[in-house]
């Protein structure tokens, strides 16, 4: 049970304190509601890109890092396809220094300082991740197969180097006044640090920035259902050949999410699962095996992604795969097989709440979803699941025609 | 309520640094338990380490091998019942191994340890190592390795050790096909039966811990852990024989894999905490030297790290970063720059607190919570140092000087001292 008090500011900024004061630290955490699925498809890469920006100097404050540094914080951030999230965890006694960075920032960045240099560092990130690396453009191509229109068709780094390279400081500045403003993020203050204390500092610092018009969200394209199979034959300069299965599951808001992610774990979750020691330990058909979730607001996929044994061919392991998934459409798990992958959520719901930065950006995420408390209610979500509801999600998701196939193959 | 950002907020200075409060004990067959006890939830950590790792090798390859396979099936379990078990609770069983240790860390409720416990002393006294899951633990990662060596990054750091240690030592040497081939079950067992008991051990028990769950460690894992047998002696042999510039090339690569390092002090030399103070300036944060100067402002990487890799007998310094292949000339040129410029040039004041508040906010967070302070003791314990250790080294960080850097920057990190190594495509350096 993670205990927080919520307020939202006159400006529209949600703020919400966690006190524990078993840590000399506070972590501050501020998500921004913006994400690569809010990207124009001809300028992909853009949401990541602007994260690389906000850390290049604001108004007051020619470098970002410096006063952190100095104040003895760790500090860091990420962009998926949903948010960009920004975090500090810095001694207690400093959390001015954060608060006044992250709220210069978010009132008026130095839109040019770092432009030139961040694309290139960007384009670097691109290379050392995605392209140079053997698999690393899996998810540039899977992605495109399995999404013909939403914005989910692209990964965060973008579609290609090019979108980064164009990218135009008149695009940055638009960028920022639509989605870098008060009534657009969360500001979560957890650790070291009183309820109300909290409350003033937030205002204190960020009560007075000018809030913006809220970005409309439904007007990012729905994906339609997908209605037959579909196939993608890669070759590539790779040692051993793999295969993707992508099918589409219900969104992070649907009830019946929670049924399709444990679905996952009932694939692939340790080396008792359904996957891994049928298809890796007893038939040897692949070396690797894995089922998991992309867990995105808008509906994501489930993949199943493995490595072929030596030797052995795609049909042959397409087919040995075809069985296992026909197991669990066709009869439910036992009650052992439940119990299980419940354990399992309880045991990770406890080790993930031993991190402070944890509970404090699931805190963050939670309230993006509609409601803090989310995060204290998921794991009854979870415990509450049935056999027959995983039975149901395994025939509603794991259908031929719901799948997007790629075959990577070795050279 | 007017905030004005133009006035920045006071800086406090960083206190409250303390040596976790940790309880030490000795099981009933002696092996030392060192017990970190916090937290909120009901979780436990237990791992129980064994000098077993490279460096005790006989033969390359078989520490890995070794811990990988003690889950794969003991004289009363195959490895499916032995996943089933972990899996049940939700727990996991992690066996790894590195340079100096092996160990097997277990994962879980606290309310499970009862169950999971008995386990680990079974994997540990009865583990068989089947022929037919070390048949197939070596072609599945005979495949890894292939993986791995489309990876300039990897190419580039096997080429460096090799350069500074040579391929017949602990450290040298990148496992290879033809290492995984040779290596038998009898291997395994021998390895096993000289290294993994209870006279060359230790514990670290963090969680939610009460008496009783201590009762139980001590009831599993107090009994006789194996024979202590004599040990083997190790294949431990420096042949290195480096010369300047090393290559290794790779057509079609986007980006160049740049090492540059050397032989090194390591945790337990007197000079090691200024050396740890000079090598952050240079290259262990965002804000340091070689960050600011390659990435903030050349943007020729998306990152670039100063590490000192200590091991209880070894260590090796080594500056590391994938650039784009037209600027790996300039790179390794501006690298030299910053190695140039902390011999010649005192290090401006400001510089050298923000660099140490920064290290001091990073000691917090490694201190903060059982299970941080249980990695955070790890690397005090193998090196067989304490609270003491800790104290001073916190102290000398602090109180570096800046004619202190510039010293010891002119005594260790002198640019014909290093060795130079790249993996990339059409490698063109002077």
């Amino acid at each position: 049970m993670i205990s927080f008090k919520k307020h939202t500011l006159p400006n529209g900024l949600k703020v919400i304190i966690h006190e524990d004061h078993s840590t000399p630290l506070v972590a501050v955490n501020i998500l921004y509601n913006v994400g690569s699925r809010d990207e124009h498809p001809e300028r992909t890469g853009f949401a990541h890109l602007f994260e690389h920006l906000m850390f290049g100097g604001s108004e007051h404050v020619p470098v970002f890092d410096e006063p952190l540094q100095l104040a003895g914080a760790e500090n860091n951030a990420f962009t998926s396809t949903d948010i960009t999230n920004y975090y500090e965890t810095i001694p207690a006694e400093n959390i001015e220094t954060a608060l006044w960075l992250e709220s210069d920032r978010m009132n008026k960045l130095n839109f040019n300082a770092a432009l030139d240099v961040q694309r290139k560092v960007v384009s670097e990130e691109f290379k050392e991740h995605y392209l140079n690396q053997p698999y690393g453009d899996v998810w540039h191509k899977l992605r495109a197969l399995a999404y013909t229109t939403h914005p989910y068709q692209w990964p965060t780094i973008g579609k290609e180097l090019k979108h980064i390279e164009d990218a135009s400081l008149r695009d940055v500045e638009e960028f920022f006044y639509t989605y870098y403003r008060p009534n657009n993020a969360i500001l979560v203050l957890a650790g070291h640090i009183g309820t109300e204390e909290g409350f003033a500092l937030a205002n204190k610092w960020f009560g007075n920035i000018a809030p913006g018009s809220t970005p409309d969200k439904t007007l990012i394209p729905k994906e339609p259902v997908q209605t037959s199979a579909r196939y993608l034959e890669v070759k590539a300069d790779v040692p051993v050949t793999a295969i993707y299965k992508a099918y589409h599951m219900p969104a992070r808001y649907d009830d019946h999410y929670f049924a399709a992610d444990l679905l996952s774990d009932v694939l692939s979750a340790g080396r008792s699962s359904r996957l891994f020691h049928p298809l890796v330990k007893e038939k040897k058909i692949f070396s690797e095996i894995s089922a998991y979730i992309t867990g995105s607001i808008d509906p994501g996929l489930l993949v199943v992604e493995g490595k072929l044994a030596q030797g052995i061919s795609t049909e042959q392991a397409e087919e040995a795969l075809q069985i296992e998934l026909n197991k669990v459409i066709r009869e439910q798990i036992t009650t052992d097989e439940l119990q299980k992958v419940k354990n399992r959520i309880e045991s990770q719901m406890e080790f993930g709440e031993t991190e402070l930065l944890n509970r404090t950006m699931g805190l963050a995420y939670s309230e993006l979803l509609g409601d803090a408390d989310l995060i204290n209610q998921e794991k009854q979500q979870y415990l509450s699941v049935t056999a027959s509801e995983i039975q149901q999600q395994a025939i509603s998701v794991l259908r031929t025609d719901n799948c997007s196939t790629m075959h990577y193959l070795a050279s | 309520m007017i905030t004005d950002r133009s006035i920045a907020p006071e800086i406090h200075p960083i206190s409250g640094i303390r040596y976790p409060d940790v309880k030490s004990i000795q099981l009933t067959n002696k092996i030392p338990v060192h017990i970190l006890t916090s937290g909120m939830q009901e979780v436990a950590k237990i791992e129980l380490i064994f000098f077993a790792g490279r460096w005790q090798e006989h033969k390359r390859a078989v520490a890995t091998c070794t811990a990988s396979l003690f889950k794969e099936g003991t004289s009363k379990r195959s490895s499916l019942d032995i996943a089933n078990l972990i899996d049940y609770y939700g727990a996991s069983i992690q066996v790894s191994s590195f340079i100096d240790y092996s160990s097997l860390t277990l994962y879980c409720l606290n309310k499970h340890l009862e169950y999971l416990l008995p386990l680990m002393t079974e994997l540990i006294t009865e583990a068989s190592f089947p022929e037919s899951e070390l048949e197939l633990y070596i072609r599945n990662n005979k495949q890894k390795i292939e993986v791995n060596e489309k990876k300039v990054e990897h190419l580039g750091q096997r080429l460096f050790t090799s350069v500074l240690f040579g391929k017949n030592h602990p450290i040298g040497y990148t496992t290879s096909k033809q290492d995984l081939e040779v290596l038998s079950r009898k291997d395994l067992l021998m390895f096993k039966q000289q290294h993994y008991h209870h006279e060359n051990a230790f514990i670290i028990a963090s969680g939610k811990l009460t008496d009783s769950h201590i009762q139980l460690i001590d009831r599993h894992l107090g009994i006789p852990l194996n024979q202590p047998a004599d040990k083997k002696t190790s294949i431990v042999s420096l042949d290195a024989s480096p010369v300047d510039l090393y290559i290794d090339e790779k057509a079609d690569a986007l980006q160049s894999a740049i090492r540059v390092g050397k032989r090194f002090i390591n945790k337990l030399h007197p000079d090691y905490p200024l050396v740890k103070a000079t090598n952050l300036v240079l290259g262990e944060y965002f804000g340091s030297r070689l960050m600011s100067n390659l990435r903030e402002d050349k943007g020729f990487c998306y990152g670039i790290y100063s590490t000192i890799a200590s091991f209880v007998n070894e260590a090796y310094l080594c500056i590391a970063t994938e650039v784009g292949a037209d600027v790996t000339e300039s790179a390794l040129h501006e690298i030299e720059n910053e190695i140039l410029r902390l011999q010649n040039d005192l290090i401006d004041v400001d510089e050298l607190q923000s660099a140490m508040n920064y290290r001091m906010g990073v000691f917090l967070g490694d201190l903060d919570g059982a299970f941080n302070q249980h990695d955070f003791l790890k690397g005090l314990l193998l090196f067989g140092a304490d609270k003491e250790y800790m104290l001073h080294y916190v102290d000398r960080l602090r109180s570096a000087t800046p004619q202190a850097i510039r010293d010891i920057a002119q005594r260790y990190y002198r640019s014909d001292t290093f060795y130079k190594v790249i993996a990339g495509k059409n490698i063109n350096v002077s």
